[in-house]
């Protein structure tokens, strides 16, 4: 009841001081023009078996990103590129063929794993949702976010904890419009790239079923000076980007 | 083993063989994939004059390998895939000294190709063996058409094999593509077994000449139909190839753009439809009670102006798409000579079913997913794969639905296609499950329901089957 009251009240109410973190996180979360690195996900059940994947990265801004599986077998090849936020492609090797993907399908689970498509696509907040500081929890920042647009309604809530210092987010908690906590996430790994602090590990946890996925980033590359070529149709249906 | 049965793995082998001596250089990147699998398919009862109920169907033992190199702007890719067919063709003393006949099998390649990036400024080269499939629609693309389709299987629904062909991509600015290919020399596509009874079967038959008026092809089919079950007939087939000169190679041109956040193509194909037709029906002198028929097959002239849109609809987030092709054809005729005089007194008649001129295929859809788990997908479709002229295309309805469970390791799918003009149709149920690591099984039934007239019911679309696979991923 009390986090209900809690979620309706931000939900309502997100404010100036709440927004311009969120922008400030946005930059914290997202500190270079483009990067490349890989993915090592591990996709570990309740009663600790693992399974695992890898994926190439592609990033440009806050928004753009190409994904390319290379783990396990029976997806790799398949390639994802998000043009914008309501910009999704899809290259299917099997069928040799590009498809656009419509908003309800970032809904769908990602790979297998605790993450949706969307959750995997998502960079920048400030641009879909509104924010309102409303607590501090041991030191950290705890920002209430409710969705801007219809298209996050699947998801209507999110807590966000920022450290003060660098102002990136060490936790999200994922609500669903019952105001239910569905899934938790965590980041760690702390690095330094070109003198700027950065995220390398990042955890999600469903609060139903207690299985959880983990993601390690590695072959970090950040200002290589990546074309917006890359992030576009026409890249998809080369053999590579 | 035949020279012919070996092309596609001389070839394959050969770009393979040059990836790995490129492998020696510096700043190479090397990827291997494939898989090794078995797909067994049993018949079942059902259709009208069924005879191979329960019978197997398919016993397959695969190995598909596939090598991607990259240096710099160039990518070689290549792919083979080496499949044991699982039953003995050997059937006279000597062929069982013959392996390749008591133990059958051959080599399919989709790719053989290099592909070189930004030879100018947004400028693609892709040469070789490729296969390349336009449209928005999900699997019923009646603007893609330069590929030869494998009818062979219809658990593929017509997947597009591989052809010689040079594609050229210019990308001018990011939201706009300029495509050109030449296909030098035309390919067939693939026909099931069952496919010559789309040539002799009465019920076949009488579908392919329903918008013929001519009195005597009428007198023809109430003679054949008075005399049905008194005679038998022993068919022999030729079937016309293009010429392999210039004036026959396909072309094509496409252009695509974003627009009011829709995806567009716009695209002109000329050539050949990959799927022959009849234009000629010869009846012999009888021999007893069996009468001997020549038929003649050619593979229509065509050309093909399309038109293709994808998106979503705004504010509810389903996803829709559409597409169009307006057909140019010549007109569509089949000779018939019976073997007697015709109520005109001519000998032979001429059954024409569509005059020259323009039919539309149009495929038009939209998915939704209404949890994480349950993807549904509904199509309008105007036109099957093998119809060719106005007067042969039905209307269908596709729907679909996949839900997915533990993890993804689990994928429950269910399709079916209503012909809306007879009511036949393919349900299409199949149950996939990848229960760890690398291992991928497949079961499921793909059953056709209508009577003998019907485009699904008829016995030139093969028995339904059920079958089971198994996959390991590598």
């Amino acid at each position: 009841m009390l986090v209900t009251t809690f979620i309706l009240g931000a939900s309502i109410l997100g404010n100036a001081e709440g927004d311009a973190l969120l922008k400030k996180a946005d930059a914290a979360n997202n500190p270079f023009a483009d990067q490349t690195f890989r993915i090592k996900m591990i996709v570990r059940e309740a009663d600790g078996r693992e399974d695992e994947r890898e994926l190439r990265v592609w990033q440009k801004g806050g928004v753009k990103r190409r994904v390319t599986f290379l783990a396990p077998a029976d997806v790799r090849g398949m390639s994802v590129v998000i043009e914008d936020s309501a910009t999704m492609y899809v290259y299917l090797p099997a069928f040799k063929k590009v498809r656009r993907i419509a908003m309800h399908a970032r809904n769908a689970t990602f790979m297998g794993s605790d993450f949706t498509y969307d959750e995997m696509a998502a960079v920048r907040w400030a641009s879909d949702w509104t924010a309102k500081r409303v607590d501090d929890d041991d030191g950290r920042i705890v920002l209430a976010l409710t969705g801007r647009k219809r298209r996050n309604t699947h998801r209507r809530t999110m807590k966000v904890w920022l450290d003060p210092k660098t102002r990136l987010s060490s936790k999200i908690e994922y609500y669903d419009t019952e105001g239910r906590l569905k899934k938790t996430e965590t980041r760690g790994g702390l690095t330094q790239i070109d003198g700027v602090t950065t995220q390398t590990q990042i955890s999600m946890t469903d609060a139903a079923s207690g299985h959880s996925t983990h993601l390690t980033v590695v072959d970090l590359k950040v200002n290589q000076g990546l074309g917006d070529n890359l992030f576009s149709r026409r890249s998809l249906e080369r053999v590579e980007p | 083993m035949t020279p012919l049965l070996l092309r596609p793995l001389c070839l394959t082998v050969s770009v393979v063989s040059l990836l790995f001596s490129f492998a020696s250089h510096a700043g190479l990147e090397l990827k291997l994939s494939g898989h090794v699998s078995t797909d067994i398919h049993v018949d079942l009862p059902g259709k009208p004059n069924e005879t191979a109920a329960w019978m197997l169907d398919r016993n397959d033992n695969a190995a598909y390998l596939k090598a991607t190199a990259t240096y710099k702007k160039a990518t070689l890719e290549a792919d083979v895939k080496f499949r044991y067919r699982g039953f003995q063709s050997a059937l006279s003393l000597p062929a069982l000294s013959d392996k390749s006949l008591l133990d059958p099998f051959r080599f399919d390649s989709n790719s053989a190709f290099i592909e070189i990036r930004d030879v100018a400024k947004g400028l693609d080269l892709r040469v070789g063996r490729q296969v390349i499939n336009w449209g928005t629609a999900d699997t019923f693309n009646p603007t893609s058409n330069l590929n030869p389709k494998d009818f062979e299987d219809p658990l593929l629904f017509a997947e597009s094999m591989g052809n010689q062909m040079v594609r050229a991509d210019w990308t001018p600015r990011k939201d706009l593509t300029l495509t050109a290919v030449w296909v030098p020399v035309f390919r067939g596509s693939l026909l099931p077994t069952s496919a010559s009874a789309a040539f002799t079967d009465a019920n076949a038959f009488a579908r392919a000449i329903r918008n013929t008026t001519d009195p005597d092809v009428a007198a023809l089919i109430a003679a054949q139909s008075a005399v049905s079950g008194l005679f038998s007939y022993a068919f022999t087939s030729t079937v016309a190839i293009p010429e392999t000169s210039l004036k026959n190679s396909m072309g094509a041109f496409r252009m695509a753009w974003k627009m009011l956040s829709f995806d567009w193509s716009a695209s002109y194909f000329i050539g050949f439809d990959h799927v022959p037709r009849g234009v000629s029906s010869s009846a012999g002198s009888a021999q007893g009670s069996t009468v001997p028929i020549a038929l003649g097959l050619e593979y229509p002239r065509k050309q093909v102006v399309g038109l293709d849109v994808s998106g979503q609809i705004p504010g509810i987030e389903v996803g829709i798409w559409g597409e169009v092709a307006a057909v140019i054809h010549d007109t569509l005729k089949t000779d018939i000579s019976p073997g007697f005089v015709l109520p005109s007194g001519k000998t032979t008649a001429t059954g024409i079913q569509d005059t020259a001129g323009v039919f539309y295929k149009v495929t038009a859809g939209l998915d939704y997913s209404f949890t994480r788990w349950l993807l549904v997908n509904a199509q309008y479709v105007r036109g099957f794969f093998d119809e060719f002229g106005a007067s042969q295309l039905d209307n269908y309805v596709v729907a679909g639905a996949v839900i997915k469970g533990w993890r993804d390791k689990l994928e429950a799918k269910l399709f079916a296609v209503v012909d809306i003009d007879d009511g036949s149709h393919i349900i299409f149920p199949q149950l996939i499950l990848k229960p760890f690591g690398p291992v991928e099984f497949t079961a499921g039934v793909f059953w056709y329901g209508g009577i003998a007239s019907s485009k699904f019911g008829q016995v030139a679309t093969g028995p339904s089957r059920a079958f089971l696979k198994l996959q390991l991923n590598l």
